[in-house]
């Protein structure tokens, strides 16, 4: 085992930091792996939400993070699916609900027998045969082993305040004895094609046998000779996010809602709750100015 | 409605693979489509015992079959695994288990990198304790045990049972269901001007049969994918020598073992299969590095018991057809490709091919996009099981001839070296999504074939030592505890699905 990678460093900031900081702690730790942070300033704006699909609740359990506090710390309501608005013409808005497909009768999707019956005459849409899309549409939360729910089976994500989040993130991380160190920005230090450590601006050098990169459109560890960044945006035109937050709604939706506008820019809305009483939340319109230029490569 | 839709549904060829599409598609889309099945009793089938895989539950499962009422009627037994005899080296032998090697790890890594930690470099030590698939079988132990509440782990099994029947079974059960069967010769084939789709086959007798999609079950000929609409065969004899088998029956011995054997021989193998009346044997070597009459000698030599028939030869080229589907037709069986049945893998890939082709069920306008797709999965399908059944061959000690001489120390394809690097490093082979073979059978059949690895995945090293000890030991109690419970293999079948013969 003399090849083993013993130090990892995880450079980066907020969510992916922590979470990939944890992630390998947790797996790797009792390992005789030494996973340590370089943590850059937050990129993240107090009206910075976020929608996570229902894998964050598997996530947390590997990770042993309690979801219970996330509601007080960070806002955090249930979220059963997305609703999907003025994305096709004239059509009504669509829920895509978290959840597993009815059962078919045989080995093909349920959806083909769906669409047999439409050509039929069926008027039923899609989503209703939905559990997650009817639950979101109704304001209602699939439990997670709910026995109730027969054959169908469907969970449920977040939407978070992100800031909040990070920050829970990051008190675990430490609670879990992960060493971290503060920087404005890092140099890094190459042997050949291959770094052999970061250097803080404070001076701090800190060598590692691994290096994950987490600090975001930044990608302050790619290497300025190689950077072999992939544009998709002549598929995917979209390249400013504007965030915002306004007042909460009466009645605060269990889905984020995804909306399409002329200029071919898409806005998302997400309700966020209330401490403990995600029913009764104060959701916000999520919110504002734009991302820092490093957003915009 | 679909557009343009498939009707009417023509099988060349019967045998294992004729009949066993007719029996999925009739039962899968019988009332949609007219499926005739064009065999003759002049040309025989290829059929010898056969050996299977777990997965053929899913294909039982598909037509309903009663388990017990399909061993009973193709003299089948139970299997738990393989076997193999002299690979390695002379004396030697290991078992390739079906099902897992000890037990799913919650939150970590595969079991046996936790095992290749335990061992702590020890090379003879037996993975076989943490099987409980291995364990039975070495008593000849067997019995259905599906996963309970009990907490012990479930006994993963297959079937051996004769071609044969097994063809009569399910065309009794395609007749039953509207599948027809038309006797005689296909003599010629009729193609559309534009297209070049089959339209027609001609019988010896003048019979004209129309059909929208065709299947190719006429064996290693190609009737229709091969010689009608020039689909090439790719020749893989270069890494897998044999070319010939010979099969013979045999009476049957008191105990039936639960099962496959196969003996590594100086230049080719053979094969023992056990059913309930008889014994099936076969020797598969390369007819150029061994005479076909010493090769008869060997496996005459090497039979359990007096045999029931004449010994028969079978000829053929190791490879695949390289495209299974084009227009209107389909290859399945031995017109689709030839892999010696070391694993066991033909029945599985005859399931696969027809599984498949209902996943893709086309319509008339045989859209590329799904031919194209459906060829691709059936091509990365069979190169895995090729490379599988090279490491066979080329991870040995033997050293007693030149056959053995030439597989040890030939080229291999790299797909498989990369295999054999990253299992001597990190005791893994990471197969993909489309392979047939998982890390528990690689590691089976490299572990068996000698190979050590020399580290094993960092996340093993994650469980405290204490911990590790007593998962090991829960899983192995586990293990014996339901093999102790297991009754003798032929009273299982004594009590529960004894052939009539």
């Amino acid at each position: 085992m003399t090849d083993r990678v013993r130090r990892l460093v995880v450079v980066g900031r907020d969510i992916p930091l922590w979470l990939s900081a944890i992630g390998l702690q947790s797996a790797l730790g009792r390992a005789d792996l030494e996973v340590r942070v370089v943590e850059l300033p937050s990129y993240l704006q107090p009206t910075d939400a976020l929608a996570a699909v229902p894998s964050i609740v598997a996530l947390h359990r590997t990770l042993g993070i309690s979801d219970a506090v996330l509601p007080r710390l960070c806002g955090a309501v249930p979220m059963v699916g997305q609703r999907f608005a003025n994305w096709s013409g004239g059509a009504p808005p669509f829920v895509l609900g978290f959840d597993t497909e009815p059962p078919g009768d045989g080995d093909i999707p349920f959806a083909q027998y769906w669409a047999k019956g439409r050509l039929e005459g069926l008027r039923v849409p899609l989503e209703d045969f939905s559990l997650g899309s009817v639950a979101a549409r109704q304001g209602r939360v699939p439990g997670l082993s709910d026995e109730t729910s027969g054959p169908l089976n469907a969970g449920f994500g977040y939407h978070l305040e992100a800031g909040p989040y990070a920050a829970v993130l990051h008190r675990f991380g430490q609670q879990a004895g992960i060493p971290s160190t503060f920087t404005n920005g890092v140099t890094v230090e190459r042997e050949g094609d291959r770094i052999v450590a970061v250097v803080t601006a404070e001076g701090e050098r800190i060598e590692g046998d691994l290096f994950i990169d987490a600090s975001g459109p930044d990608a302050v560890l790619s290497s300025p000779q190689h950077d072999d960044f992939e544009d998709w945006s002549r598929w995917l035109p979209c390249d400013r996010i504007l965030t915002a937050s306004a007042a909460q709604l009466p009645n605060p939706p269990a889905y984020s809602q995804v909306s399409a506008f002329a200029q071919g820019g898409s806005a998302c809305i997400r309700s966020l709750g209330e401490p403990g009483s995600w029913p009764l939340s104060r959701p916000r319109i999520s919110t504002n100015g734009a991302l820092p230029n490093s957003c915009r490569r | 409605m679909t557009a343009d839709p498939v009707r009417d549904v023509v099988i060349v060829g019967g045998g294992t693979a004729g009949w066993m599409a007719a029996s999925a598609l009739i039962k899968a889309l019988g009332n949609k489509i007219t499926v005739t099945l064009i065999e003759s009793d002049e040309i025989g089938t290829v059929g010898v015992g056969e050996a299977t895989i777990p997965p053929i539950m899913f294909f039982n499962k598909l037509l309903g079959l009663d388990e017990n009422e399909f061993v009973r009627e193709t003299n089948a037994t139970f299997k738990l695994g393989i076997d193999f005899v002299d690979w390695r080296r002379l004396g030697h032998r290991y078992f390739h288990n079906f099902g897992l090697l000890g037990a799913e790890i919650r939150n970590g890594t595969g079991f046996i990198q936790y095992w290749l930690r335990s061992i702590a470099g020890n090379a003879s030590a037996d993975p076989s304790t943490f099987s409980a698939e291995t364990l039975a079988a070495a008593q000849g132990l067997f019995g259905r045990a599906g996963r309970d509440n009990s907490g012990l782990p479930n006994i993963n099994y297959a079937f051996h049972f004769d071609a044969s029947t097994y063809a009569a079974f399910l065309r009794r059960y395609s007749e039953r269901r509207g599948v027809v069967r038309r006797e005689g010769k296909v003599v010629g084939v009729e193609q559309d001007g534009e297209s070049g789709n089959i339209t027609f086959v001609t019988m010896a007798d003048g019979r004209r049969i129309k059909g929208d999609l065709f299947f190719d079950c006429s064996g290693f000929r190609g009737l229709l994918i091969g010689e009608t609409l020039g689909s090439d065969y790719e020749s893989w004899n270069h890494w897998l020598l044999n070319d010939r088998a010979i099969a013979v029956p045999c009476e049957r011995t008191e105990q039936t073992t639960p099962y496959t054997r196969v003996t590594a021989r100086k230049a080719g193998w053979q094969w023992r299969i056990p059913l309930q009346h008889r014994i099936g044997n076969g020797h598969v070597f390369a007819d150029s590095f061994i005479k076909e009459d010493e090769a008869r000698d060997i496996l005459l030599a090497n039979v359990d018991g007096k045999p029931l028939a004449d010994p028969r030869t079978l000829r053929f080229t190791p490879g695949r057809r390289r495209r299974c589907w084009v227009k209107n037709c389909i290859a399945m069986g031995l017109s689709s490709g030839f892999l010696e049945p070391l694993e066991s893998t033909s029945i599985h890939l005859i399931q696969v091919a027809v599984m498949k082709l209902i996943a893709f069920f086309p319509d008339r306008r045989f859209d590329p996009i799904v031919v194209d797709r459906y060829n691709d999965e059936m091509n990365l399908l069979l190169e895995a099981i090729r490379d599988f059944l090279i490491a066979h061959y080329h991870v040995t000690e033997r050293d007693d001839s030149d056959y053995w001489n030439y597989l040890r120390t030939m080229e291999i394809p790299t797909s498989l070296a990369d295999k054999l690097e990253l299992f001597r490093t990190r005791g893994e082979t990471l197969p993909g999504p489309n392979e047939l073979f998982s890390e528990i059978s690689w590691f089976a059949i490299l572990w068996g074939q000698g190979i050590r690895p020399t580290g094993y995945h960092p996340v093993a090293d994650a469980m405290p030592q204490d911990d590790l000890n007593l998962t090991l030991d829960r899983i192995r109690a586990a293990i014996q505890q339901r093999v102790a419970g297991l009754p003798m293999h032929d009273d299982y079948i004594r009590q529960n699905c004894a052939s009539a013969t």
